[in-house]
């Protein structure tokens, strides 16, 4: 089989990459490794979801087959330290929470801005927010964003196509502890149609939204717009169950395409004049170390994102039931914090699942078991939590190896996770851990606690970092077109390319750059 | 073969029935959690870990002269907190995260039988 490119990996930044190259009338093979599920596909499993992983998570990668290995250990997918993302057609947008933000313009210059600790790898962008900005707007438009206009910190923007989701019960209270305090706010912009848009109906603020598939076709991914915009131009071929296990390359390094498993197990092979890798920050580093392609920077920098969480109890019952549950945002700490590099955005949560809520947040005095523990789950409708993702100070040496052991169904080595993040990630969680509280306490509630961050490596859902953007080949992996250095026609369109993953939920940034890159493959055909 | 006898099973109701009480609210027994842990216990391969934990905290009560389901409540709980012998607590813990999730989990893994415990905490599924 021959197509003009093959895409390995149907999640936010694949999706886009198959839809932007079919519509400029490229044939396109689109290898995803997953399923294609609905929502009946999906189940509303409390113990087996995206949010709350006990058991299983109700997509892929299956349970079985599918190992990593992390500081020495084998692990599952639903096992700790594994980093899991879903994966099916659409990727993490099936099931995510689709908080939809551009990344604050100082997210491209933390090492100008802040310098670079010791130890940390810390570095700026080679491409700054304008030029990612037209990319943006294009995300939030054909994706389909919701949202209110940009709180002050941030630069001004066109509208987006929809409004913002109403403000919750608990939402109404968090905002006037913000006015009490003189914080400013934004309404959390979410790829969700909080009105009929593109054929798919408004959202119906159903109760099980992040970590689940949503019952109304609103909640806006790349499996229901660009994909299927990609199949209805008759150039794009999607094969879900099929693992790339190798690229192919010519005696002079350039890439030909690929040899995978489709559904069925049969090994195969298809050529293409350029291959485009996104298939997240762990599985696109081990396909290209597998394949021994790239330099040294292919792995490295591994992050994702701490979270600056808080809790709290309300005197009076908040817990209204309208989903999803997150909308409200404040931006004053993303930058500009005394004595900390970065920060974070800060909102409420999405509706928690009542067991979510006696595992993440029993505090230290409440039992395991017992009446006190009952007495305790009780205060449920009353709990106000806030909390956002902290930007990471990476390290070269939180990285993706390939095991020299271990391997997966396929026989092809699986993806080694080791390292820690940089402590001073711990320094700016605590201190975000502390706005919170803030938030909490100028919002009348009482009784706040929240977790003590330790130093560790996070990637999970936000994984990022493992193919840096740069212009030296010596401490990145793919040039400023995301080009694997020293290989014209092999590209990457997933959050491996960035440089720092910012102090905000990355998936629109992924899809920005997808667009970019995905253009620029065009540009120069 | 069922994965407990007929003694585990009864000790394995009177310690979940201590780990969820009843109040105003049903016990942990009451909603069906033992169906969902007999069920848990098979898909996760817990046999051997729930056999033995339940034999141990039964021998514990039997050393102090009765059986661990005629205790009163409070003793029960005594046995369930320092009875066991340090190796035999984590399965205490083990029991009490897994009676939790079946009391506070959707109803369809079997335990929260009538979404009581979402009743009870005020959680609702609207659509």
């Amino acid at each position: 089989m021959k197509v003009d490119a093959i895409i390995i990996g149907a999640g936010a930044g694949g999706g886009i990459a198959a839809c932007v190259l079919a519509e400029a009338g490229k044939t396109v093979l689109v290898l995803e490794r997953g399923r294609s599920l609905s929502f009946a596909d999906v189940p509303r499993d409390h113990l087996r979801n995206h949010r709350l992983s006990q058991y299983g998570h109700g997509t892929g990668p299956d349970l079985v087959g599918n190992p990593r290995v992390f500081n020495g250990k084998v692990r599952n997918p639903i096992q700790g330290g594994y980093n899991n993302n879903a994966s099916c057609v659409g990727g993490g947008t099936l099931v995510y929470g689709m908080q939809a933000w551009r990344f604050h313009p100082l997210d491209f210059k933390m090492a100008s801005t802040y310098g670079v600790p010791e130890g940390s790898s810390l570095a700026d962008w080679p491409i700054s927010y304008e030029d990612l900005e037209p990319y943006y707007e294009r995300a939030e438009w054909e994706i389909g964003v919701s949202g209110s206009p940009p709180a002050p910190e941030m630069p001004a923007r066109r509208d987006y196509p929809m409004p913002q989701v109403p403000y919750t019960t608990k939402a109404k209270r968090l905002l006037e502890g913000t006015r009490k305090l003189g914080w400013a706010v934004q309404a959390t912009p979410m790829l969700i149609n909080s009105v009929p848009r593109d054929g798919r109906d408004a959202c119906i603020e159903c109760q099980h939204c992040v970590g689940f598939a949503c019952p109304s076709n609103s909640k806006n991914g790349t499996w229901n717009t660009v994909i299927p915009r990609a199949l209805a131009t008759g150039r794009c071929t999607l094969e879900p169950q099929s693992f790339v296990t190798k690229l192919r390359k010519s005696a002079g390094g350039r890439v030909t395409g690929v040899e995978y498993r489709d559904s069925d197990g049969n090994l195969k092979t298809a050529d293409a004049d350029v291959v485009v890798l996104a298939g997240g920050a762990i599985e696109t580093a081990r396909l290209l170390l597998n394949s021994k392609i790239g330099g040294d920077a292919v792995g490295r920098n591994l992050q994702g994102h701490y979270y600056a969480v808080a809790g709290g109890y309300m005197p009076d019952k908040i817990w209204d039931g309208q989903g999803p549950g997150v909308s409200i945002s404040v931006l004053k700490f993303n930058h500009g914090n005394d004595g900390v590099i970065g920060g974070a955005m800060m909102s409420d949560d999405f509706i928690m699942l009542p067991i979510h809520f006696a595992k993440a947040f029993r505090p230290p005095e409440v039992p395991l078991w017992g009446q006190a523990h009952k007495d305790w789950m009780k205060c449920y409708p009353r709990f106000l939590q806030v909390g956002g993702p902290v930007h990471e100070i990476p390290s070269a040496e939180c990285r993706v190896q390939v095991s020299r052991s271990v391997r997966d169904k396929w026989g092809v080595p699986v993806a080694s996770l080791s390292g820690t993040t940089h402590p001073a990630t711990v320094d700016t969680t605590r201190y975000m851990i502390g706005r919170a509280k803030e938030w909490l306490v100028a919002s009348g509630a009482g009784s706040i606690y929240a977790n003590e961050p330790g130093l560790g490596l996070s990637a999970g859902q936000h994984q990022a970092g493992t193919c840096r953007m740069g212009v030296d080949p010596r401490d990145s992996a793919v040039d400023l077109r995301c080009r694997v250095h020293g290989h014209d026609n092999l590209f990457v369109a997933d959050s491996s390319v960035h440089v720092t993953n910012g102090g905000f939920n990355p998936v629109l940034t992924i899809m920005a750059m997808s667009y970019r890159t995905s253009d620029g493959i065009v540009g120069s055909w | 073969m069922p994965p407990l006898n007929e003694v585990q099973l009864r000790t394995l109701t009177a310690a979940i029935d201590r780990i969820v009480p009843a109040d105003d609210f049903p016990s942990a027994s009451q909603v069906g959690c033992v169906d969902f842990l007999l069920r848990l216990i098979q898909l996760e391969h817990l046999e051997d870990t729930y056999r033995a934990g339940l034999d141990a905290l039964e021998a514990q009560s039997v050393k102090s002269g009765r059986s661990f389901v005629d205790f009163t409540p409070e003793q029960q709980d005594a046995q369930l907190q320092h009875g066991l012998p340090i190796k035999q607590r984590r399965f205490v813990e083990l029991l009490a995260r897994q009676t939790i999730e079946g009391y506070y989990a959707d109803p369809g893994n079997g335990g929260n039988r009538d979404c009581v415990s979402w009743k009870m905490v005020g959680f609702e599924v609207r659509n």
